[in-house]
């Protein structure tokens, strides 16, 4: 496999603006609507493709962390027992909220393009499950850990779990400080620890490239979730027989069905309410997963798939609060006598150095 | 629910909010050239912050020009306009009018139904031009329109319709960047509609209208929970995007101008009312 970074002719460690000029640069020079008259355009086609994998590529790695100055910031101050390097805040969740926790109305939304996992790149960050066998705590140490809340687990080969690191797309597996890390690599657990009705699930993930650059199909690019794969689960004859279905929905990326489903269950324990988060992330409604990912974990505290779930999904947040911290903030006028007369007077500051007045004419 | 996304003015560097304007400036003499003195009362910054968007992801031809006008009679701007500004004009025209005949039906507001029916030609020549997603922002307002109605307190639902209209709006044309400008337009729709719920919220609540945020409250922290988590998504998928270009002006935007609406709208309402 070619080295995305080659391919653009840039360095690893080298920022964004500088891979994303490269990027353009290139596909200038072989996008298929600038080569209609090259009699070479299908080979321009296939390098163009090529090119847009490895952009895509080195982005999305570098959205887990990978690659980039922040990267080299750490391994370089982590070598140097420093520390972390990185000045982001620490936003941390509110905890259990007012949310309104069980109104998850029964809604026929509608089956359109939005609904059935089209969302599919949404919140969930996955938490980086380390494949190395490092037999270490929850929280990597892997070098530079430091100032994202790393939420990654590690399923070695001890206590409850089997780790079998197939497949190890290793330039994911150091991405702990990343957000979205996107490591279930056919990962299989036994969860022979907990007395529950959920042996033998294997994450799958579908893996980011589909092989084309184009696709942006559902199950394409970022299939970064890890759900039950819905083989060699056994369940409770009591409960729902339905969450084997639900698993396999999610596991195919159909969230809007696996919804459907869930709607339509009346057993809400802890794990409907941790595949209906899974579920609810496809689907765009991060806050609703964010929710029912809390309360999976207040129902049955102690799955680590829980507090995984929770910090993927604020990892991002935490991210984006970091770059956000570096502004800022632009305050109101407390002598304001109403909102949108605030937001006008800001407006009123934006351009009135030019000499003039500017009204907002429709809010 | 427009004038959420703007820029936050003291942290941007002088040249690129010159660049800014001209965009503002640009898409202003758009609208007025294709839809008149009604078009041009449309103008926000909203659709400002599409059109320097699909340029920096684009990048096509530009025409810079100056304009001087009734807004700012003393000096000379310069104005850039492009295929950009041009389809951000449209879609400001279409998303005005059917917010315009939203709030008619909601609140029976008179002035805005006025507003509908001057901008209704303007609109229907957009709509003809774009007949799916004319049709498919009509949808998902009627869903919302259902939902409010309904009293809907899951804001996901909710908000998540405006979030598709704005990805409807993001949405310029089907290539390699269609998957990224739907989510980041997705969520940022989200976001506009959840912080415009949260600046509404205690003004709703006395006139007993409908909220989005009935079911969560306004505690600031909360929301700012949400909101994060929200545009964290949005950012996610805008830094996908091989933008050079108008990267400071876009980021200073979406990391920081977006936050400017709830710093206002967390002041507490008694320290508004002083005048």
């Amino acid at each position: 496999m070619l080295d995305p970074y080659m391919v653009l002719g840039v360095g690893k460690y080298d920022d964004d603006q500088t891979v994303k000029k490269a990027y353009r640069q290139l596909s200038k020079q072989y996008h298929p609507d600038n080569n209609l008259n090259n009699p070479n355009k299908d080979a321009a086609e296939e390098t163009f493709k090529k090119i847009q994998q490895a952009y895509e590529q080195i982005m999305h790695e570098r959205s887990l962390g990978i690659g980039g100055p922040d990267d080299l910031r750490r391994k370089e101050s982590s070598q140097a027992g420093s520390g972390s390097s990185y000045t982001g805040s620490s936003w941390s969740s509110s905890g259990n909220t007012a949310y309104s926790r069980d109104k998850y109305t029964r809604e026929t939304a509608t089956k359109d393009r939005y609904t059935n996992g089209f969302w599919n790149n949404t919140g969930f960050g996955n938490n980086s499950s380390n494949n190395s066998s490092s037999g270490s705590s929850s929280y990597s140490a892997n070098s530079g850990s430091s100032g994202y809340n790393s939420s990654s687990t590690n399923f070695n080969n001890s206590g409850s779990y089997n780790s079998n690191s197939s497949n190890s797309n290793s330039s994911y597996n150091s991405g702990n400080n990343g957000y979205y890390s996107n490591n279930y690599n056919n990962n299989t657990y036994n969860n022979s620890s907990y007395n529950n009705n959920y042996s033998n699930n294997s994450y799958s993930n579908n893996g980011y490239y589909s092989g084309s650059g184009y696709d942006q199909s559902n199950t394409g690019s970022y299939a970064g979730y890890g759900y039950y794969s819905g083989q060699n689960q056994q369940f409770n004859e009591d409960a729902d027989g339905m969450l084997g279905t639900v698993a396999n929905k999610l596991n195919s990326r159909k969230f809007y069905d696996a919804w459907d489903i869930l709607n339509s269950m009346n057993t809400r324990n802890d794990v409907w309410y941790y595949y209906s988060a899974i579920a609810n992330l496809g689907l765009g409604n991060s806050i609703t997963a964010l929710n029912h990912a809390r309360t999976a974990k207040a129902m049955q505290p102690g799955r680590p798939e829980y507090d995984e779930l929770i910090n993927g999904i604020q990892s991002g947040a935490i991210h984006y609060q970091g770059r956000s911290d570096m502004f800022v903030p632009q305050k109101a006028n407390t002598g304001n006598t109403c909102l949108k007369v605030g937001i006008a007077m800001i407006f009123m500051n934006l351009f009135c150095g030019g000499g003039g007045i500017m009204i907002p004419l429709c809010c | 629910m427009f004038g959420y996304v703007i820029i936050n003015k003291p942290e941007i560097k002088f040249k690129d909010f010159e660049l800014y304007r001209s965009y503002y400036c640009g898409l202003c003499m758009d609208l007025k050239d294709k839809f008149g003195f009604k078009g041009r009362m449309t103008l926000n910054y909203d659709l400002t912050f599409l059109a320097i968007l699909l340029d920096g992801l684009y990048e096509d031809n530009t025409t810079v020009a100056e304009c001087r006008c009734i807004v700012h009679p003393f000096s000379k701007h310069k104005t850039r306009r492009n295929e950009y500004t041009e389809y951000a004009s449209d879609m400001n025209i279409l998303l005005t009018y059917y917010q315009c005949l939203d709030d008619w039906n909601d609140d029976k507001n008179r002035k805005k139904r006025r507003i509908a029916k001057g901008l209704k030609s303007r609109a229907m020549k957009v709509m003809e031009k774009y007949p799916e997603k004319s049709k498919r922002i009509e949808e998902e307002l009627k869903k919302l329109s259902e939902y409010e109605n309904a009293g809907e307190e899951n804001i996901d639902l909710t908000s998540g319709c405006f979030g598709r209209i704005m990805s409807e709006l993001f949405l310029f044309k089907e290539d390699e960047w269609k998957s990224y400008l739907e989510r980041m337009g997705f969520f940022l729709g989200k976001y506009i509609y959840i912080l415009d719920s949260y600046c509404d919220f205690e003004s709703d609540k006395e006139k007993g209208r409908f909220n989005a945020l009935k079911g969560i409250g306004n505690d600031r922290e909360t929301i700012r929970e949400i909101l994060t988590l929200t545009m964290s998504e949005c950012t996610r998928n805008y830094e996908m995007l091989p933008i050079v270009e108008n990267n400071d002006i876009l980021q200073n935007i979406l990391y920081s101008g977006v936050w400017t609406g709830f710093e206002i709208g967390s002041v507490p309402r008694r320290d508004k009312e002083q005048i």
